[in-house]
């Protein structure tokens, strides 16, 4: 009798520990790095996504992959018979940023999660002639180039610097923590947002620093530039403006992170945080405070966007929201019912592109959902993208 | 599910984190302090409960004998002893049950306070239970070259030294905590000890193989958990260090009470009185004595445990003991 209580409380434990393996198991285990990018490519605005194990371009008026054409313009086969789509994919990388589309069009340089740079040949949708670069880290904000420079941001820490060219390394400048947003280089200065809480300017060329501040916060996007300042807002709770030469100018204070770029348009400086609220502020005033509104249920992530009448964002429990620039108020709500994290897109019509509506495009973390289309004007749903 | 423990967790590690100069490791070490200080007294009921039981062995055998053909009267009698004693059979485990949300939550809070990746950090966004933390995102997670949320075979190798390490400190605190079990008559180990024993052994050996699948961070909880364990116990005076190398435990010398000493008793009878402990060993089959006439005719109960510490014979048929039994009233 003992010990088969014995065994039975051997037993239970055992059973416990294999419950605590499998809970485990289910916490906080989000599978995948970060979420998806976009951005529009040629006259005809086609979108190329980048997410996790492919990139695809996806044409705005149908909601599908771009078929591949020959030089004739003549939609390829493959093997089975079938149109090949644009779609790249290579063994082993993930992609999280915009390529670089270099001058000639017919290459891109990615920046391949997995510690390569690797040229892809835009009109095959296949790996480029190009050597691919080892680099030293992953890579989560997107690459620049700028006079024969390019400039790589590493996820871990550091900026790199490398002689497009040849691909020699020039210089590298630490940081203590990564770079999760784009650097931002201008008159042979690089100002770099770092999530040790500084903003970095650097000289291009050297990569000598010209000045560090500390804004007590993760910045985690591209810093804005217009004119003679800078816009940044951080993890703090914080957007600030900033003189080129590293003086804070102006403070704000938000309700949560603000992780998402704020975008400036008609010296209104429009941001979101991840209490789902709006800002608007004056940038000519300080960031006095236009209108503030807790739009949202949930966090908003991406950078708002603005277009001439309305600011749209979109949360993490997946609601589109439309609201007016003036007032602030919401005037239209959609749903896409996966988490938003990615900015969002707007496609306008033009002569090439044969669109009868300006097309809002959302991207979500669900693969039934990766990109959304609404219309601008009353938030219809076009199509879905979906893998 | 377990976002109303992680939350509190994470927010007293950002705590703990601010408070150690932005040092992840003493903060975690720090915080499996508070959890062991909070849970201490679980795991002294823990060890009470299964001292108690060790002791109530004996009685509980004699019982199991006497009406091992009557289940009803069986029960009975067994919860009546347990009653007697204060015991609670599952009060051994359930200590231990309840320790195992805060597990998953401390794993659950490792993984998120230490995001490296955007997704993981957005996941940490909004957790923090008070004003004021979110300027220490995002959290360093990495200790001598080691990225503390990922497993120890996902970093350098000598990340391998943290699950040895959790194998080692769980042995030892097992070892020197487990109470001694006595053994049979013929001097072999009783079921339960052999039992207990492979617990000592599997245990700890698991605990390495979680480790070595679970985040470093997880390591450095187990590791500084069952070190301070180790220096609770042994500051309270229960933890027996010659135990842990083999030798013989104070305690088999001198076991604690519960209602009396029963082993120390019946081992100075069964010297002075072989015959007569010999002769009453069948009376335990009579089922119409209880456990209060045992106490009394052994003087604190087991008898026959002494008796078959030295290897006495088997019990005689039932017929002839009732006589013996007679006689020796």
């Amino acid at each position: 009798m003992e010990t088969a209580k014995s065994v039975m409380r051997l037993r239970l434990v055992l059973v416990a520990l294999v419950l605590i393996l499998v809970t485990t198991a289910c916490i906080g285990q989000r599978s995948g790095v970060s979420w998806a990018d976009m951005t529009l490519v040629g006259e005809q605005q086609q979108i190329l996504v980048s997410y996790n194990d492919f990139m695809v371009l996806i044409d705005p008026t149908t909601g599908q992959p771009v078929p591949l054409r020959n030089s004739e313009g003549e939609v390829r086969l493959d093997d089975a018979g079938e149109p090949r789509q644009w779609e790249f994919q290579t063994e082993g990388s993930q992609f999280f940023t915009t390529p670089l589309f270099l001058e000639d069009d017919e290459d891109m340089l990615v920046a391949d999660y997995n510690n390569r740079l690797i040229n892809v040949n835009f009109p095959n949708a296949r790996l480029g002639t190009g050597i691919p670069t080892d680099i030293p880290g992953h890579v989560i904000a997107d690459i620049v180039l700028e006079d024969d420079t390019l400039f790589v941001p590493l996820m871990e820490q550091n900026l790199l610097a490398y002689d497009f060219n040849t691909r020699e390394q020039l210089w590298e400048f630490e940081t203590e923590r990564g770079i999760w947003g784009t650097p931002q280089v201008v008159d042979g200065v690089v100002y770099l947002p770092s999530m040790d809480h500084s903003l970095y300017a650097i000289d291009s060329d050297s990569g000598d620093l010209l000045w560090e501040l500390d804004l007590e916060g993760a910045v985690g996007h591209q810093p804005i530039l217009d004119d003679e300042r800078l816009f940044a807002g951080t993890f703090n709770h914080d957007i600030f403006e900033i003189s080129l030469d590293g003086e804070i100018l102006s403070q704000y204070e938000a309700s949560d992170w603000v992780w998402g770029a704020p975008v400036l348009v008609d010296s209104v400086l429009y941001a979101a945080d991840l209490s789902g609220t709006v800002y608007a502020l004056d940038a000519d005033s300080g960031l006095e405070e236009i209108w503030r509104n807790q739009v949202a249920g949930a966090g908003i992530r991406p950078s708002p966007l603005v277009t001439d009448s309305y600011v749209i964002v979109a949360d993490r429990d997946g609601g589109v929201y439309w609201v007016e620039r003036e007032s602030g108020e919401v005037v239209l709500e959609q749903e896409v019912d996966a988490e938003v994290l990615s900015d969002i897109l707007l496609v306008e019509p033009n002569d090439v592109l044969s669109l009868p509506d300006s097309l809002v495009i959302v991207s979500t973390v669900n693969n039934s959902r990766i990109l959304v289309a609404f219309t601008l004007e009353d938030g219809e749903r076009r199509w879905v993208y979906e893998r | 599910m377990w976002d109303f423990i992680i939350n509190p967790f994470i927010t007293i590690l950002a705590l703990f984190y601010s408070v150690m100069g932005n040092n992840i490791v003493l903060a975690i070490a720090l915080l499996t302090v508070v959890i062991r200080l909070l849970t201490s007294p679980l795991m002294l009921q823990q060890q009470r409960s299964t001292a108690a039981m060790q002791e109530i062995q004996p009685k509980l055998k004699e019982i199991q004998e006497k009406y091992k053909n009557d289940r009803e009267k069986l029960a009975s009698a067994q919860m009546e002893l347990y009653k007697e004693h204060g015991v609670n059979p599952l009060g051994g485990c359930l200590p231990l049950l309840v320790q195992f949300p805060i597990l998953i939550s401390l794993y659950g809070t490792i993984i998120i306070a230490l995001a490296s990746t955007p997704f993981q950090l957005i996941d940490l966004s909004g957790r923090f239970l008070l004003p004021g933390l979110d300027n220490l995102v995002p959290m360093e997670n990495t200790w001598i070259g080691m990225d503390l949320t990922l497993p120890p075979t996902a970093n350098p190798t000598y990340a391998l030294v943290l699950p040895l390490l959790v194998m080692v400190t769980a042995w030892m605190q097992s070892k020197l905590i487990m109470p001694a079990m006595p053994p049979n008559s013929d001097g072999t180990q009783s079921q339960t000890a052999q039992m207990t024993r492979s617990m000592t052994t599997i245990m700890p050996l698991m605990f390495g193989m979680f480790s070595l699948s679970f985040s470093v961070g997880l390591s450095i909880y187990f590791v500084v958990s069952n070190v301070v364990g180790i220096v609770q116990y042994s500051l309270m005076g229960k933890a027996d260090w010659r135990r842990l190398f083999g030798g013989e435990s104070k305690k088999d010398e001198k076991p604690v009470p519960v209602a009396a000493s029963s082993t120390a008793s019946a081992a100075s009878e069964a010297k002075a009185t072989p015959a007569a402990v010999k002769n009453s060993l069948p009376a335990k089959e009579d089922s119409s004595e209880t456990s209060e006439d045992n106490k009394v005719k052994s003087g604190k109960g087991s008898s026959n445990s002494a008796k078959n510490r030295r290897g006495s014979p088997r019990p005689k048929p039932r017929s002839k003991s009732t006589e013996k039994k007679a006689k020796a009233k």
